[in-house]
Protein backbone atom coordinates (compact mmCIF):
# COMPACT_ATOMS: atom_id res chain seq x y z
CA UNK A 1 0.00 0.00 0.00
CA UNK A 2 3.06 2.46 0.46
CA UNK A 3 2.76 2.96 -3.83
CA UNK A 4 -0.82 4.27 -3.43
CA UNK A 5 -0.08 6.12 -0.80
CA UNK A 6 2.80 7.59 -2.25
CA UNK A 7 0.48 8.01 -4.97
CA UNK A 8 -2.42 9.82 -3.50
CA UNK A 9 0.05 11.93 -1.74
CA UNK A 10 1.59 13.21 -5.17
CA UNK A 11 -1.72 13.74 -6.56
CA UNK A 12 -2.80 16.13 -3.48
CA UNK A 13 0.19 18.02 -3.69
CA UNK A 14 -1.44 19.28 -7.35
CA UNK A 15 -4.58 20.08 -6.11
CA UNK A 16 -6.56 23.06 -4.57
CA UNK A 17 -5.88 22.89 -0.43
CA UNK A 18 -9.77 23.53 -0.28
CA UNK A 19 -10.45 20.05 -1.68
CA UNK A 20 -7.38 18.42 -1.32
CA UNK A 21 -7.90 16.28 1.19
CA UNK A 22 -11.80 15.30 0.12
CA UNK A 23 -10.40 14.54 -3.49
CA UNK A 24 -7.23 12.12 -1.47
CA UNK A 25 -10.28 10.61 0.73
CA UNK A 26 -11.74 9.88 -2.64
CA UNK A 27 -8.44 8.36 -4.95
CA UNK A 28 -7.93 5.96 -2.30
CA UNK A 29 -11.35 4.73 -1.27
CA UNK A 30 -11.50 3.69 -5.59
CA UNK A 31 -7.90 2.61 -5.90
CA UNK A 32 -8.79 0.32 -3.44
CA UNK A 33 -11.97 -0.87 -5.17
CA UNK A 34 -9.99 -1.43 -7.83
CA UNK A 35 -7.36 -3.66 -6.36
CA UNK A 36 -10.06 -5.61 -4.23
CA UNK A 37 -11.54 -6.36 -7.70
CA UNK A 38 -8.45 -7.68 -8.70
CA UNK A 39 -7.78 -9.39 -6.05
CA UNK A 40 -11.28 -11.01 -6.56
CA UNK A 41 -11.20 -11.68 -10.59
CA UNK A 42 -7.23 -13.55 -9.56
CA UNK A 43 -7.71 -15.00 -6.25
CA UNK A 44 -4.93 -13.43 -4.88
CA UNK A 45 -4.10 -9.98 -3.68
CA UNK A 46 -1.80 -7.49 -6.26
CA UNK A 47 1.94 -7.79 -5.96
CA UNK A 48 3.64 -4.44 -5.66
CA UNK A 49 4.80 -4.49 -9.25
CA UNK A 50 0.70 -4.82 -10.38
CA UNK A 51 -0.07 -1.85 -7.86
CA UNK A 52 2.63 0.32 -9.51
CA UNK A 53 1.46 -0.87 -12.96
CA UNK A 54 -2.28 0.07 -11.97
CA UNK A 55 -1.22 3.03 -10.82
CA UNK A 56 0.91 4.10 -13.64
CA UNK A 57 -2.43 3.35 -16.02
CA UNK A 58 -4.03 5.99 -13.81
CA UNK A 59 -1.37 8.40 -15.27
CA UNK A 60 1.21 10.84 -13.58
CA UNK A 61 0.09 12.63 -10.65
CA UNK A 62 0.17 15.71 -12.00
CA UNK A 63 -2.06 15.07 -15.22
CA UNK A 64 -4.95 13.40 -12.54
CA UNK A 65 -4.54 16.31 -10.14
CA UNK A 66 -5.66 18.44 -13.32
CA UNK A 67 -8.71 16.50 -14.24
CA UNK A 68 -10.04 17.98 -11.12
CA UNK A 69 -9.01 21.58 -11.89
CA UNK A 70 -11.69 23.95 -13.87
CA UNK A 71 -10.45 25.13 -17.14
CA UNK A 72 -9.66 27.88 -17.12
CA UNK A 73 -8.55 31.10 -19.38
CA UNK A 74 -8.05 34.25 -19.05
CA UNK A 75 -10.03 36.06 -21.75
CA UNK A 76 -13.62 34.34 -22.35
CA UNK A 77 -14.02 32.96 -25.64
CA UNK A 78 -16.86 35.80 -26.78
CA UNK A 79 -14.58 38.57 -25.65
CA UNK A 80 -11.44 36.92 -27.86
CA UNK A 81 -11.74 38.69 -30.94
CA UNK A 82 -12.23 41.86 -29.68
CA UNK A 83 -8.95 41.31 -27.40
CA UNK A 84 -7.27 40.83 -29.89
CA UNK A 85 -8.30 43.77 -32.13
CA UNK A 86 -7.65 45.99 -29.03
CA UNK A 87 -4.20 44.67 -28.22
CA UNK A 88 -2.81 45.07 -31.68
CA UNK A 89 -3.87 48.84 -31.58
CA UNK A 90 -2.29 48.90 -27.87
CA UNK A 91 0.69 47.10 -28.76
CA UNK A 92 1.29 49.12 -31.34
CA UNK A 93 0.71 52.70 -29.57
CA UNK A 94 3.11 50.78 -26.71
CA UNK A 95 5.86 50.10 -29.11
CA UNK A 96 5.83 53.43 -30.40
CA UNK A 97 5.89 55.02 -27.47
CA UNK A 98 8.40 52.31 -26.17
CA UNK A 99 10.83 53.43 -28.98
CA UNK A 100 10.65 57.03 -28.65
CA UNK A 101 11.15 56.97 -25.07
CA UNK A 102 14.15 54.75 -25.97
CA UNK A 103 15.52 56.94 -28.30
CA UNK A 104 15.03 60.11 -25.72
CA UNK A 105 17.35 58.01 -23.48
CA UNK A 106 19.54 57.28 -26.00
CA UNK A 107 19.77 61.50 -27.03
CA UNK A 108 20.21 62.16 -23.38
CA UNK A 109 23.05 59.56 -22.90
CA UNK A 110 26.16 61.15 -21.64
CA UNK A 111 28.50 57.97 -22.57
CA UNK A 112 28.03 55.08 -24.84
CA UNK A 113 28.90 51.52 -23.69
CA UNK A 114 28.08 48.08 -25.18
CA UNK A 115 25.31 47.46 -22.60
CA UNK A 116 23.50 50.77 -23.61
CA UNK A 117 21.29 48.97 -26.57
CA UNK A 118 20.74 46.11 -24.78
CA UNK A 119 19.58 47.90 -21.96
CA UNK A 120 17.55 50.33 -24.49
CA UNK A 121 15.85 46.50 -26.10
CA UNK A 122 14.91 45.54 -22.41
CA UNK A 123 12.71 48.70 -21.47
CA UNK A 124 11.16 48.59 -24.95
CA UNK A 125 10.03 45.08 -24.23
CA UNK A 126 8.98 45.93 -20.44
CA UNK A 127 7.10 48.73 -21.64
CA UNK A 128 5.25 46.54 -24.10
CA UNK A 129 4.86 43.50 -22.02
CA UNK A 130 3.15 46.01 -19.42
CA UNK A 131 0.71 47.21 -22.22
CA UNK A 132 0.09 43.34 -22.62
CA UNK A 133 -0.52 42.79 -19.08
CA UNK A 134 -2.67 45.81 -18.91
CA UNK A 135 -5.11 44.68 -21.59
CA UNK A 136 -5.53 41.32 -20.78
CA UNK A 137 -5.97 42.51 -17.27
CA UNK A 138 -9.16 44.42 -18.39
CA UNK A 139 -10.53 42.06 -20.66
CA UNK A 140 -9.66 39.07 -17.98
CA UNK A 141 -12.31 41.28 -15.74
CA UNK A 142 -14.56 42.95 -17.71
CA UNK A 143 -14.29 41.71 -21.49
CA UNK A 144 -17.53 39.89 -20.95
CA UNK A 145 -19.91 42.86 -20.07
CA UNK A 146 -17.72 44.60 -23.12
CA UNK A 147 -18.66 42.04 -25.52
CA UNK A 148 -22.49 42.34 -24.32
CA UNK A 149 -22.37 45.82 -24.90
CA UNK A 150 -25.60 47.19 -26.64
CA UNK A 151 -23.38 48.15 -29.96
CA UNK A 152 -23.04 44.32 -30.66
CA UNK A 153 -26.44 43.45 -30.63
CA UNK A 154 -27.31 46.99 -32.53
CA UNK A 155 -25.47 45.74 -35.64
CA UNK A 156 -26.91 46.41 -39.17
CA UNK A 157 -25.75 44.07 -42.07
CA UNK A 158 -26.05 47.02 -44.54
CA UNK A 159 -22.92 49.11 -42.58
CA UNK A 160 -21.17 46.22 -43.17
CA UNK A 161 -18.12 47.08 -45.65
CA UNK A 162 -18.54 45.95 -48.91
CA UNK A 163 -16.04 43.90 -50.32
CA UNK A 164 -15.86 41.51 -53.60
CA UNK A 165 -13.77 38.96 -51.58
CA UNK A 166 -14.42 39.03 -48.28
CA UNK A 167 -11.18 37.18 -47.17
CA UNK A 168 -9.13 40.67 -48.69
CA UNK A 169 -11.38 42.58 -45.71
CA UNK A 170 -8.33 44.88 -43.99
CA UNK A 171 -9.33 45.07 -39.97
CA UNK A 172 -9.40 48.38 -39.47
CA UNK A 173 -6.83 48.22 -36.45
CA UNK A 174 -4.31 46.63 -38.04
CA UNK A 175 -4.49 49.48 -40.32
CA UNK A 176 -4.00 51.68 -37.52
CA UNK A 177 -1.32 49.76 -36.04
CA UNK A 178 0.10 50.16 -39.46
CA UNK A 179 -0.40 54.10 -39.64
CA UNK A 180 1.22 54.29 -36.10
CA UNK A 181 4.50 52.31 -37.66
CA UNK A 182 4.07 54.60 -40.52
CA UNK A 183 4.47 57.27 -38.12
CA UNK A 184 7.21 56.24 -35.84
CA UNK A 185 9.41 55.29 -38.84
CA UNK A 186 8.83 58.88 -40.19
CA UNK A 187 9.99 60.77 -37.25
CA UNK A 188 12.58 58.30 -36.77
CA UNK A 189 13.98 59.35 -40.44
CA UNK A 190 13.33 62.73 -39.85
CA UNK A 191 14.77 62.77 -36.38
CA UNK A 192 17.14 60.65 -35.87
CA UNK A 193 19.83 62.12 -37.95
CA UNK A 194 19.84 65.75 -36.82
CA UNK A 195 19.75 63.54 -33.42
CA UNK A 196 22.84 61.61 -33.95
CA UNK A 197 24.98 64.78 -35.53
CA UNK A 198 23.36 67.30 -32.50
CA UNK A 199 25.62 64.73 -30.26
CA UNK A 200 28.39 64.91 -31.92
CA UNK A 201 28.15 61.54 -34.39
CA UNK A 202 28.94 61.77 -38.13
CA UNK A 203 26.65 60.19 -41.11
CA UNK A 204 28.09 59.70 -44.51
CA UNK A 205 25.82 57.53 -46.61
CA UNK A 206 27.89 58.98 -49.58
CA UNK A 207 28.23 55.26 -50.57
CA UNK A 208 24.61 54.65 -51.10
CA UNK A 209 23.31 57.93 -52.20
CA UNK A 210 19.63 58.97 -51.11
CA UNK A 211 19.06 56.26 -49.07
CA UNK A 212 17.44 57.57 -46.85
CA UNK A 213 15.67 60.23 -49.25
CA UNK A 214 14.69 57.22 -50.76
CA UNK A 215 13.02 55.65 -47.88
CA UNK A 216 10.78 58.57 -46.57
CA UNK A 217 9.65 59.23 -49.60
CA UNK A 218 8.63 55.05 -49.57
CA UNK A 219 7.33 55.72 -46.02
CA UNK A 220 4.93 58.23 -47.01
CA UNK A 221 3.62 56.09 -50.16
CA UNK A 222 3.27 53.76 -47.53
CA UNK A 223 1.28 55.98 -44.93
CA UNK A 224 -0.57 57.41 -47.86
CA UNK A 225 -1.80 54.10 -49.12
CA UNK A 226 -2.66 52.90 -45.19
CA UNK A 227 -4.74 56.08 -44.83
CA UNK A 228 -6.69 54.97 -47.94
CA UNK A 229 -7.15 51.44 -46.49
CA UNK A 230 -8.40 53.00 -43.47
CA UNK A 231 -11.30 54.37 -45.80
CA UNK A 232 -11.27 51.55 -48.26
CA UNK A 233 -10.96 48.30 -45.95
CA UNK A 234 -9.94 45.93 -48.25
CA UNK A 235 -7.18 44.93 -50.48
CA UNK A 236 -7.23 46.11 -54.45
CA UNK A 237 -4.81 44.70 -57.07
CA UNK A 238 -3.51 47.83 -57.41
CA UNK A 239 -3.33 48.96 -54.34
CA UNK A 240 -1.37 45.29 -53.40
CA UNK A 241 1.02 45.77 -56.07
CA UNK A 242 1.85 48.96 -54.62
CA UNK A 243 2.26 47.69 -51.55
CA UNK A 244 4.48 45.46 -52.61
CA UNK A 245 6.74 47.89 -54.63
CA UNK A 246 7.08 49.83 -51.52
CA UNK A 247 8.11 47.15 -49.88
CA UNK A 248 10.32 45.76 -52.39
CA UNK A 249 11.67 49.53 -52.18
CA UNK A 250 12.21 49.54 -48.50
CA UNK A 251 13.90 45.94 -48.41
CA UNK A 252 16.34 47.53 -51.14
CA UNK A 253 17.53 50.54 -49.20
CA UNK A 254 17.43 48.54 -45.81
CA UNK A 255 20.02 46.28 -47.17
CA UNK A 256 22.00 49.00 -48.82
CA UNK A 257 22.24 50.72 -44.95
CA UNK A 258 23.65 47.04 -44.28
CA UNK A 259 26.59 46.90 -46.95
CA UNK A 260 27.83 50.47 -45.55
CA UNK A 261 30.87 49.40 -43.38
CA UNK A 262 30.48 52.17 -41.44
CA UNK A 263 26.86 54.00 -40.44
CA UNK A 264 27.91 56.73 -38.01
CA UNK A 265 31.66 57.67 -37.05
CA UNK A 266 32.57 60.11 -34.36
CA UNK A 267 33.33 64.17 -35.11
CA UNK A 268 36.24 65.38 -32.95
CA UNK A 269 34.04 67.11 -30.08
CA UNK A 270 32.82 63.56 -29.43
CA UNK A 271 35.51 61.12 -27.47
CA UNK A 272 34.81 57.64 -28.21
CA UNK A 273 37.12 54.68 -28.51
CA UNK A 274 37.52 53.06 -31.70
CA UNK A 275 35.52 49.77 -29.80
CA UNK A 276 32.75 51.92 -28.57
CA UNK A 277 32.02 53.18 -32.05
CA UNK A 278 32.05 49.93 -33.53
CA UNK A 279 29.45 48.51 -30.67
CA UNK A 280 27.49 51.63 -31.96
CA UNK A 281 27.63 50.54 -35.40
CA UNK A 282 27.14 46.76 -34.88
CA UNK A 283 23.65 47.95 -32.79
CA UNK A 284 22.37 50.16 -35.51
CA UNK A 285 23.29 47.50 -38.28
CA UNK A 286 21.25 44.96 -35.70
CA UNK A 287 18.36 47.44 -35.71
CA UNK A 288 18.35 47.69 -39.60
CA UNK A 289 18.77 43.60 -39.92
CA UNK A 290 15.75 43.50 -37.53
CA UNK A 291 14.04 45.99 -39.22
CA UNK A 292 14.58 43.96 -42.68
CA UNK A 293 13.53 40.30 -40.86
CA UNK A 294 10.05 42.08 -39.60
CA UNK A 295 9.58 43.14 -43.58
CA UNK A 296 10.53 40.07 -44.99
CA UNK A 297 7.63 38.76 -42.75
CA UNK A 298 4.77 41.12 -42.77
CA UNK A 299 5.47 40.91 -46.85
CA UNK A 300 5.78 37.44 -47.25
CA UNK A 301 2.96 36.72 -45.04
CA UNK A 302 0.46 39.45 -47.11
CA UNK A 303 1.44 37.92 -50.46
CA UNK A 304 0.81 34.27 -49.17
CA UNK A 305 -2.29 35.76 -47.75
CA UNK A 306 -3.66 37.57 -50.51
CA UNK A 307 -2.17 35.63 -54.46
CA UNK A 308 -4.68 33.05 -54.00
CA UNK A 309 -7.64 35.56 -53.86
CA UNK A 310 -9.53 37.10 -56.82
CA UNK A 311 -9.49 40.70 -55.68
CA UNK A 312 -11.08 43.80 -57.31
CA UNK A 313 -9.30 45.38 -60.13
CA UNK A 314 -9.48 49.08 -58.89
CA UNK B 1 -7.15 1.40 -45.02
CA UNK B 2 -8.42 -1.80 -43.34
CA UNK B 3 -12.27 -2.28 -42.01
CA UNK B 4 -10.89 -1.54 -38.38
CA UNK B 5 -9.60 1.92 -38.97
CA UNK B 6 -10.65 4.90 -38.08
CA UNK B 7 -13.08 6.63 -40.73
CA UNK B 8 -10.91 9.28 -40.98
CA UNK B 9 -7.18 9.15 -42.49
CA UNK B 10 -4.39 11.21 -42.57
CA UNK B 11 -5.65 13.37 -45.44
CA UNK B 12 -8.42 14.53 -43.21
CA UNK B 13 -6.56 15.20 -39.99
CA UNK B 14 -5.10 11.50 -38.99
CA UNK B 15 -6.10 9.58 -35.65
CA UNK B 16 -5.32 12.89 -33.41
CA UNK B 17 -8.65 14.59 -34.86
CA UNK B 18 -10.29 11.48 -35.15
CA UNK B 19 -9.86 10.83 -30.89
CA UNK B 20 -11.10 14.60 -30.44
CA UNK B 21 -14.06 14.28 -32.30
CA UNK B 22 -14.67 11.15 -30.56
CA UNK B 23 -14.12 12.93 -27.35
CA UNK B 24 -16.17 15.97 -28.28
CA UNK B 25 -19.19 13.15 -29.03
CA UNK B 26 -18.64 11.33 -25.93
CA UNK B 27 -18.68 14.44 -23.76
CA UNK B 28 -21.72 16.02 -23.52
CA UNK B 29 -23.30 12.63 -23.79
CA UNK B 30 -21.70 11.68 -20.95
CA UNK B 31 -23.06 13.77 -18.32
CA UNK B 32 -26.18 12.18 -19.69
CA UNK B 33 -25.25 8.96 -18.49
CA UNK B 34 -23.88 9.93 -15.21
CA UNK B 35 -27.25 11.58 -14.31
CA UNK B 36 -29.07 8.59 -15.79
CA UNK B 37 -27.10 5.93 -13.95
CA UNK B 38 -27.25 7.97 -10.55
CA UNK B 39 -30.96 7.50 -10.38
CA UNK B 40 -29.57 4.69 -8.24
CA UNK B 41 -27.29 5.16 -5.25
CA UNK B 42 -23.66 3.78 -6.29
CA UNK B 43 -20.03 4.94 -5.52
CA UNK B 44 -17.46 5.97 -7.60
CA UNK B 45 -16.09 2.60 -8.45
CA UNK B 46 -19.25 0.61 -8.88
CA UNK B 47 -21.15 3.61 -11.24
CA UNK B 48 -17.43 3.06 -13.51
CA UNK B 49 -18.52 -0.25 -13.54
CA UNK B 50 -21.59 0.12 -14.02
CA UNK B 51 -21.37 2.22 -17.41
CA UNK B 52 -18.70 -0.01 -18.23
CA UNK B 53 -21.49 -3.13 -18.41
CA UNK B 54 -24.23 -0.91 -20.34
CA UNK B 55 -20.88 -0.73 -23.14
CA UNK B 56 -19.88 3.01 -21.97
CA UNK B 57 -16.15 2.50 -20.77
CA UNK B 58 -14.92 5.51 -19.23
CA UNK B 59 -11.60 6.09 -17.73
CA UNK B 60 -11.47 7.09 -14.16
CA UNK B 61 -9.77 10.38 -15.12
CA UNK B 62 -12.54 11.53 -17.04
CA UNK B 63 -15.53 9.99 -14.65
CA UNK B 64 -14.27 10.97 -11.20
CA UNK B 65 -13.72 14.28 -11.86
CA UNK B 66 -16.90 14.59 -13.93
CA UNK B 67 -19.13 13.33 -10.84
CA UNK B 68 -17.61 15.55 -8.29
CA UNK B 69 -18.56 18.86 -10.93
CA UNK B 70 -21.91 17.33 -11.27
CA UNK B 71 -21.90 17.35 -7.73
CA UNK B 72 -20.77 20.74 -7.11
CA UNK B 73 -23.59 22.08 -10.15
CA UNK B 74 -26.02 20.71 -7.03
CA UNK B 75 -27.17 17.27 -9.58
CA UNK B 76 -26.03 14.86 -7.40
CA UNK B 77 -26.03 14.35 -3.82
CA UNK B 78 -23.32 12.11 -2.10
CA UNK B 79 -22.45 11.13 1.49
CA UNK B 80 -19.81 9.38 2.92
CA UNK B 81 -20.42 5.81 4.65
CA UNK B 82 -19.35 2.50 5.61
CA UNK B 83 -19.63 -0.37 3.73
CA UNK B 84 -17.88 -3.32 3.53
CA UNK B 85 -16.17 -1.95 6.28
CA UNK B 86 -14.62 0.88 4.89
CA UNK B 87 -15.68 4.17 3.97
CA UNK B 88 -17.14 5.05 0.32
CA UNK B 89 -18.49 8.01 -0.92
CA UNK B 90 -21.98 7.06 -2.21
CA UNK B 91 -23.88 9.47 -4.99
CA UNK B 92 -27.16 10.26 -5.85
CA UNK B 93 -29.10 12.28 -8.42
CA UNK B 94 -30.72 15.21 -6.32
CA UNK B 95 -33.79 16.93 -7.32
CA UNK B 96 -32.30 19.52 -9.32
CA UNK B 97 -30.49 16.74 -11.10
CA UNK B 98 -33.67 15.13 -12.23
CA UNK B 99 -34.82 17.82 -13.36
CA UNK B 100 -32.07 18.54 -15.56
CA UNK B 101 -32.03 15.41 -16.56
CA UNK B 102 -35.50 15.28 -17.66
CA UNK B 103 -34.74 18.11 -20.15
CA UNK B 104 -31.62 16.60 -21.29
CA UNK B 105 -32.90 13.56 -22.39
CA UNK B 106 -35.62 15.46 -24.34
CA UNK B 107 -33.09 16.85 -25.96
CA UNK B 108 -30.85 14.10 -26.59
CA UNK B 109 -33.86 11.95 -28.24
CA UNK B 110 -34.43 15.41 -30.33
CA UNK B 111 -30.64 15.07 -31.83
CA UNK B 112 -30.91 11.29 -31.95
CA UNK B 113 -34.38 11.46 -34.34
CA UNK B 114 -32.69 14.08 -36.87
CA UNK B 115 -29.58 12.02 -36.92
CA UNK B 116 -31.21 9.15 -37.23
CA UNK B 117 -32.59 10.52 -40.17
CA UNK B 118 -29.88 12.18 -42.16
CA UNK B 119 -27.93 8.90 -41.53
CA UNK B 120 -30.63 7.55 -42.72
CA UNK B 121 -30.36 9.86 -46.05
CA UNK B 122 -26.49 9.53 -46.14
CA UNK B 123 -25.30 7.13 -49.54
Amino acid sequence: MNLVQRYIQAVKLELPVAVREDIGRELQSTIQDELEAFAQRNGRSPSEAEVGEHLKRMGHPVRVASTYWTRRSLVSEAAYPLYKQALLVAMSVYVTIGVLMAVAELGQAQTWGLLMFPRVLYDIAATVLFGFFAITLVFHYFGDQIAAQPYFWRWRTERLPSVESPAAYLPRPQTVSELLGNVFALTLLAVGPLGFRAYGFTLDFSPVGGVLAALLVLTLLDFGLNLLNLLQPYWTKAKLIVRLLVGLGVGFCLVQLLLIPQLVGASSTLTLNPSQLSSINLSLKFTVGICLAILVWTEGRALLRLLPLRLPRF
Amino acid sequence: MSSTDPPFGNDHGGPELNDRLRMELRRGSLALAVLAALRREEYAYSLRKKLQAVGLDIEEGTLYPLVRRLEQQGLLHSQWREGDNRERRYYTISALGEAVLQVLIGEWQTINKSLHQLLEEAP
